[in-house]
C-alpha cells in the first residue's frame, strides 16, 4: 500500500511538470492523455531519484526527510500550474482524426492485434519476472546492486560504490538505483517487487508513449502499428523483464524525440523544449550513454539555427533546451563529482591507444559484421522499417520540418557514435560486442521507430499545414 | 497497413518460443539470497571480506558465483582475495576438507551450511 502511495506521489510529480504542455485540441482526447501520462511516468522517475540521491548524498543516511521534500515540490508545482497559459489549436481535421483520408473509420482488426500484444507482452512481462525476480545479470550486478549500497550502506555508501570492483562499474548514474531505494525507504524494507514495478512501468510507458506520439501525429492506425512494432521485439520485452537501464534509457530517448517532434507544432512554446532538455537531462542520468544523445541533440540544434531561416525561434529552443538539460546535470556532476570515478571508457587507455584503434580498418568490420549480424538475429524489423518509408518518399512530397530532421539526425549519430564505441573499446573487441550491442541497438529502437514513422504521411492530412495557420503564439515562459 | 502487421507477427514467432518454454536462463541469485542470508548479520560493521571457492566451473562460472555473492552479502565489499581479516567461504561440494582452509591459514568462526562458512586470518 505504502509502496503505491510511494509510485502515485512520483507519477502526481512527474505530472505537474508535463501537464504545462500544449493540447492537440481544445478537448484532450485519450492519445494527449496517454502521452502526458507516460511523459509523467519518466519525469516522476528521474525528479524523484534525483532528489533521493541529493538528499542521501548530502545527510549522508536515509530517512524520511525526503519525503518532505518530495511533498513540498507538490505544493510548489500545483502553485506554478495554476499561472501557465496553455495555446490551444484549432486542428479542424483533428475532430476527424479517427477518419481516413477516404473517410474510412480507423482499422478494428489493427487495434485488436494492437490489444493482443499488449495482453500478451504484459502476461509474458509478468511470467518473466516471476522467473528471474531479481532480474537479468546487469539488474543484480549493477543496478540493484547498487541500490542496495545506497538503501544498506548508511552513511558510508559512497565510501562502499568507490570500494566496488570495476567490474560493477561504480561509475554508472543512479537513475534507478535511486529509485530503487526510494520505494525501499517507503516501504521500510526491500522487496523485489520495487525494481521489478520500475521496469514494468518504464516497458509500458515506453509502448504507451510510442503509441500516443504517432496517432497524435499520423493517426490511430499508425499509432497501433507502431507500438506493435516495437511489442513484437522479444528482446526490448526481455531486456525489460530483465530490469536492465537500457529500457529506461530508450524511454528518455523516446521522450525527447517526441517532444522535438511535437515542437513543430507549437515552435513558439518554449515549455516543450525545456522538458526536452529536462529528459535528455534524465537519459544521461540513467546511463553514461545518455551523454553522447545529449551532445548529439545539442550539436543537431545548432547546426539548424545556423543554416535555417528562423534563428531566432530555434535559437531559443535550443536555449531552453540547454536550461532544462542543465537543471539535471547539475545532479549529474555533483554525482561524478562525489560519488563516481569517470568513465572507465577513458580511464581504462591512452589518447595514442584510442587513436590507434580509430585507423584500424579491420575493427570497423568487425563492428559493423556484429551491427548486422546482431540485427539479423535479434531485430529482424530493422530493416524492414528502414525499407518501409522509401515507399511514403516515393509517393509523397515530404516537409521536413525541424523536428523531423533533428529526431532523424539524431538517430544517425547515435547508431554512428554506438559503433564508434566499439571502435575505441579497452576490451576484448568480440566480448564487448557479444556482450553488450544488442542492448546498446534496443535503446535506440523506440526512438528509431518514432523517426521512421515520422516519415510516413498521416492517416488524415497532415496536420502541420493547417495548425501553423491557427496557432495562438503563446509563450508560456 | 494491416499486411505490415500480419508480416511482424510471421517474422516475430520468438514470442510464441518465449511464452512456450520455460527458457529462462534459471538464475540462482535466489538461492545465494537464503545461503547468505544469515552470514550478512555477522558482517554487521565489516567493511571488507576475502572470498574463496572449491566449485567447478569456468571463469565466467566463477565470475558469476563472485558476483552473487557480492550481492547477497552487500554493502559488505567482497574482494576475490584471501588476505583479508575476514573470508567468506563458498563451497559447492557437499564434503568440504578442512585443509581447504588450515593451508591458507584460516580459522573457521561459523558454518552457516550450504557451503557457506566464515573465516578468520589466523595470527601471523
Amino acid at each position: 500500500m505504502i509502496l503505491m502511495c510511494a509510485l502515485f506521489l512520483l507519477v502526481l510529480i512527474g505530472y505537474l511538470t508535463v501537464a504545462p504542455l500544449p493540447e492537440l485540441n481544445d478537448k484532450p482526447g485519450y492519445a494527449s492523455a496517454l502521452f502526458k501520462i507516460c511523459l509523467a511516468i519518466g519525469s516522476g522517475f528521474g525528479i524523484t531519484s534525483s532528489i533521493y540521491f541529493l538528499w542521501v548524498a548530502l545527510y549522508g543516511k536515509t530517512g524520511y526527510g525526503f519525503i518532505f521534500v518530495e511533498l513540498i515540490l507538490v505544493v510548489v508545482l500545483l502553485s506554478v500550474n495554476k499561472f501557465f497559459k496553455k495555446s490551444h489549436v484549432i486542428p479542424l481535421q483533428y475532430r476527424h482524426q479517427e477518419s481516413t483520408m477516404a473517410g474510412k473509420p480507423p482499422s478494428k482488426l489493427l487495434l485488436l492485434i494492437f490489444c493482443g500484444f499488449l495482453v500478451w507482452s504484459f502476461i509474458l512481462f509478468i511470467r518473466m519476472c516471476h522467473v528471474l525476480r531479481h532480474g537479468g545479470w546487469d539488474a543484480w550486478q549493477t543496478w540493484n546492486l547498487l541500490a542496495r549500497f545506497i538503501y544498506r550502506g548508511g552513511d558510508k555508501w559512497i565510501a562502499a560504490i568507490n570500494d566496488l570492483s570495476v567490474f560493477h562499474h561504480p561509475d554508472y548514474p543512479l537513475l534507478i538505483p535511486a529509485s530503487v531505494a526510494r520505494l525501499w525507504q517507503y516501504a521500510g524494507g526491500e522487496s523485489q517487487f520495487a525494481p521489478i514495478c520500475i521496469a514494468g512501468m518504464f516497458l509500458f510507458a515506453s509502448i504507451g508513449l510510442l503509441f500516443a506520439v504517432v496517432t497524435l501525429t499520423k493517426g490511430r492506425n499508425a499509432g497501433c502499428l507502431a507500438a506493435i512494432v516495437l511489442m513484437s521485439s522479444t528482446n526490448y520485452l526481455v531486456l525489460g523483464a530483465y530490469q536492465y537501464a537500457d529500457i529506461p534509457i530508450g524511454f528518455f530517448y523516446l521522450s525527447v524525440v517526441s517532444l522535438i517532434l511535437f515542437q513543430d507544432l507549437f515552435t513558439k512554446n518554449y515549455y516543450i523544449s525545456l522538458l526536452a532538455g529536462v529528459m535528455a537531462g534524465f537519459g544521461c542520468w540513467t546511463k553514461n550513454e545518455g551523454i553522447l544523445f545529449l551532445l548529439a541533440v545539442i550539436s543537431i540544434r545548432i547546426i539548424l539555427m545556423i543554416t535555417r531561416g528562423s534563428k531566432k525561434t530555434t535559437g531559443a529552443q535550443l536555449w531552453y533546451f540547454l536550461v532544462g538539460a542543465g537543471m539535471v546535470l547539475t545532479v549529474f556532476l555533483y554525482f561524478k563529482c562525489k560519488v563516481a570515478p569517470g568513465v572507465d571508457l577513458f580511464m581504462k587507455q591512452s589518447m595514442t591507444g584510442m587513436c590507434s584503434k580509430f585507423t584500424s580498418p579491420s575493427r570497423y568490420l568487425q563492428v559493423l559484421t556484429a551491427f548486422v549480424n546482431t540485427t539479423l538475429n535479434t531485430n529482424p524489423l530493422f530493416f524492414i522499417m528502414l525499407i518501409f518509408p522509401l515507399f511514403s518518399l516515393v509517393s509523397v512530397k515530404l516537409k521536413v520540418n525541424d523536428g523531423l530532421f533533428t529526431a532523424i539526425a539524431v538517430m544517425v549519430m547515435m547508431y554512428a557514435g554506438y559503433l564508434g564505441f566499439y571502435i575505441v573499446t579497452p576490451y576484448d573487441l568480440d566480448m564487448h560486442l557479444s556482450t553488450s550491442l544488442s542492448r546498446l541497438l534496443m535503446q535506440l529502437w523506440p526512438a528509431f521507430i518514432l523517426a521512421i514513422f515520422s516519415v510516413i504521411p498521416p492517416d488524415t492530412k497532415s496536420i502541420t499545414s493547417i495548425t501553423r495557420k491557427n496557432l495562438h503564439s503563446t509563450t508560456t515562459i | 497497413m494491416i499486411g505490415l502487421a500480419l508480416v511482424i507477427i510471421v517474422t516475430n514467432v520468438g514470442l510464441l518460443k518465449v511464452m512456450s518454454s520455460n527458457g529462462f536462463r534459471n538464475e540462482d541469485v535466489s538461492s545465494y539470497e537464503a545461503r547468505f542470508g544469515n552470514l550478512r548479520e555477522h558482517l554487521s560493521g565489516v567493511d571488507k571480506v576475502g572470498y574463496m571457492s572449491d566449485c567447478q566451473g569456468n571463469q565466467n562460472d566463477a565470475a558469476a558465483r563472485l558476483f552473487i555473492a557480492q550481492y547477497a552479502v552487500a554493502p559488505v565489499i567482497v574482494v576475490d582475495s584471501i588476505e583479508s581479516e575476514l573470508v567468506i567461504g563458498n563451497f559447492c561440494h557437499s564434503k568440504i576438507d578442512k585443509a581447504l582452509w588450515t593451508e591458507k591459514k584460516l580459522l573457521l568462526i561459523k558454518d552457516f551450511g550450504e557451503g557457506v562458512m566464515l573465516f578468520r586470518r589466523a595470527v601471523r
